[in-house]
């Protein structure tokens, strides 16, 4: 877990608490491709750092997970987004919400800004928190146009996450979505 | 082809027998050279397996008619001396000189481990057949080609040394089968569908004694081919007869068969061929160099190689079971082991070799040679030999559960997960997997160790090392399992539901001895 995602994540948490207007720029940037929004560039752009190119997955993965957030900002340690998407598929007992999951571990790049935007907003409408440190360091990974192995490593973890929760029997087994996976290693 | 009248190639002057000397230089020896000479042979150089084990066979079929002729009666502390000083010369050449006669590979009376009178008689006078028909890697008659691409009716000729080479391998590792000489089908060779053993010594004498099957009053007529009868057509039509002892077993003429010299007698391009002196077998007086499972319903199964497994896994059939519940090793074994003590090598390691050809009913599948090299205490310690079996046993369990739980996973990564025909081709994909491999190479690594370990009466950090080993190859198995499956989504969700399974199955390892039931593991 970087601790550049974690500052960002403390700074987007001060804007939730004193600067609305902030998040509403943010929320609107969803609209756009990541970075493409120049409304949000006073947020987030401080944290890109000069030496990154507007294409670098890092810039896009902190544009979208800004707008992620001020789409639903509850943040929470050790919830991944994948896991809180497990647990309300079965609370809700339902298929169509593992059918969105999947279609989100299908997606490309392109398409992932997309179904998170859907995904984050089911959650918020059950009030889901997030962990949105682990989120962005994901994205970072995912958004790589060539991600292969690491977007590989992450799409297991998130089937893992989804399914432990979303899996009554699986549920009682200790294994927890933020600890290492003993079974993954790196390829 | 010629029918000669004057005897030709004898096979104790002629060099015929490949073997490899300490310094490494490979060259034909004769037959005479290799016993009196062994001490200073490593070993047989032999590269077909089938026919390795057949000499080796008619070499110890040799030595101990040599001595039993020469010197009477001895017992083990006449081996382990001979094995100390050195095997006598005189009784050798004295045996040799004595059955001369019996050894010219072409011969108008008695040819050497062959029938004369198919020259005779009106079912084989005629018809010749290629000696392919000998070879066992050879394909001739209606047999499916993929390398060999050698023409019946117009067969290549081969040196004679080479073909005696092949006769002796064939007729001891021949399936049952039709033969339609003579007799309508015939009984298997003595070692059909057998992967033989043999314990190896540093020199060709070591290892002749080591394998030396004991003298008994019982099989004083337990005679060799060369010094029985010259087999006529009634007793190629008799019916089968069990085995009068090794030395029977060991040169049984189990086809007849009659190698036709070329005008140069050194090359052979045909033979007469027919049925043979058909072994009876009996599961009371089985081969010596055979091991045998006991499968579920009591019945003896001989040890044979499977595809792609590795001898090793059949290391329980090597060890000795006093309980008799499991499996019976080899005689030759017990004999190796018995001069080793007596010898005092407690410490060096046993080297076993596995060597022959494994056939389904007359279809030959595969030949492997193996040498697997085992601490002496696990060869005289019941006690040692049990915690061996247990340890393989144990991983051989494991594989089966974590095969099941790979193979649920890979249904579930398919369309239509539930139905009984996703299953089985899941089974099929798995098995033509890298499951299986990934899983028992990995286990094989650690295996040296576990016998040492265990031969040192160190059984506790055996148990734990064997543990880790097994932990090792299940994510082994399982990471090449999931490599195979891919990323489909379909698939990620399949691994996903599976893993809490696999974690079960690891954390099982960690209790010590505990049945864990596969409802257990499936629930």
């Amino acid at each position: 877990m970087s601790e550049h995602a974690q500052s960002f994540i403390a700074h987007l948490t001060g804007l939730a608490d004193h600067d609305r207007g902030a998040l509403a720029h943010l929320r609107r940037s969803l609209g756009f491709d990541p970075g493409a929004f120049p409304r949000a560039y006073p947020y987030v752009e401080r944290f890109v750092g000069p030496e990154r190119h507007a294409e670098d997955p890092w810039r896009k993965a902190l544009y979208l997970g800004a707008g992620l957030f001020a789409l639903h900002p509850e943040h929470r340690q050790g919830e991944t987004l994948a896991s809180a998407l497990g647990h309300l598929a079965h609370v809700r007992e339902s298929t169509s919400i593992e059918r969105r999951f999947i279609a989100l571990l299908s997606a490309e790049p392109e398409g992932l800004p997309d179904l998170l935007r859907q995904v984050v907003s089911l959650l918020a409408a059950d009030d889901c928190a997030v962990d949105y440190v682990r989120l962005l360091d994901d994205l970072g990974i995912w958004l790589r146009p060539f991600g292969g192995d690491g977007r590989d490593r992450i799409r297991q973890r998130w089937a893992r996450d989804f399914y432990c929760a979303y899996d009554a029997a699986t549920a009682r087994t200790e294994s927890t979505p933020s600890t290492p996976d003993p079974l993954q290693r790196s390829a | 082809m010629t029918d000669q009248t004057q005897p030709t190639f004898n096979l104790l002057d002629e060099p015929w027998i490949p073997v490899r000397f300490p310094d490494g230089e490979v060259r034909d020896v004769s037959l005479t050279q290799a016993l009196v000479e062994a001490n200073r042979i490593s070993s047989l150089a032999e590269t077909s397996p089938p026919n390795l084990i057949a000499l080796y066979r008619v070499l110890l079929a040799l030595l101990h008619r040599a001595l039993t002729t020469q010197h009477g009666p001895w017992k083990d502390a006449d081996r382990a001396r001979w094995y100390r000083e050195g095997v006598p010369e005189a009784p050798i050449r004295a045996y040799l000189d004595q059955w001369r006669e019996r050894f010219w590979l072409f011969h108008q009376e008695a040819p050497f481990m062959q029938v004369k009178a198919l020259t005779e008689a009106p079912e084989t006078r005629e018809k010749l057949k290629p000696w392919t028909q000998v070879c066992l890697a050879g394909g001739s008659g209606n047999t499916p080609v993929v390398f060999d691409h050698a023409m019946d009716e117009t067969p290549s000729s081969i040196s004679a040394a080479l073909a005696c080479r092949h006769l002796l391998g064939f007729l001891q590792f021949t399936p049952g089968g039709l033969v339609k000489t003579i007799r309508d089908s015939d009984k298997a060779g003595p070692l059909s569908n057998t992967a033989a053993v043999m314990s190896l010594g540093d020199h060709l004498d070591e290892s002749l004694l080591l394998n030396l099957h004991p003298y008994s009053v019982r099989v004083a007529d337990d005679l060799p081919a060369w010094e029985q009868l010259q087999p006529g057509i009634a007793a190629l039509r008799a019916a089968p007869r069990l085995a009068t002892g090794p030395n029977d077993r060991y040169t049984r003429i189990s086809r007849a068969v009659l190698l036709v010299p070329e005008s140069n007698p050194r090359f052979v391009r045909h033979v007469r061929f027919a049925a043979g002196l058909a072994l009876e077998e009996d599961v009371k007086s089985p081969d010596p160099m055979a091991c045998y499972r006991i499968a579920k319903d009591g019945k003896a199964v001989r040890m044979s190689f499977y595809e792609g497994r590795a001898v090793w896994r059949e290391l329980p059939a090597l060890v000795p079971d006093p309980s008799g519940k499991f499996n019976q090793p080899a005689a030759v074994l017990a004999w190796a082991t018995n001069l080793r003590n007596r010898t005092g090598q407690f410490d060096a390691p046993v080297p076993v070799l596995v060597a022959g050809l494994a056939s389904d009913q007359a279809k030959l599948l595969r030949w492997r040679v193996e040498r697997v090299d085992l601490p002496l205490p696990l060869l005289a310690d019941p006690d040692a030999a049990a915690e061996v079996r247990a340890r393989i046993r144990e991983g051989e369990d494991l594989y089966f559960r974590l095969r099941t739980l790979c193979a649920e996973m890979i249904a579930s990564a398919m369309p239509d997960p539930d139905h009984k025909d996703t299953r089985a081709r899941a089974r099929t994909v798995l098995d033509n997997g890298p499951t299986a491999s990934a899983f028992f190479s990995s286990v094989e690594r650690a295996l040296p160790e576990l016998m040492q370990r265990i031969a040192a009466g160190d059984v506790d950090a055996a148990y734990g090392h064997w543990a880790s080993a097994l932990k090792r190859a299940t994510q082994d198995a399982w990471d090449a399992t999931r490599g195979a499956v891919g990323d489909s989504p379909a698939a990620l969700r399949a691994q996903a539901r599976a893993i809490p399974k696999i974690q079960r199955l690891l954390r099982s390892l960690d209790q010590p001895e505990t049945e864990t039931t596969r409802e257990e593991v499936n629930s």
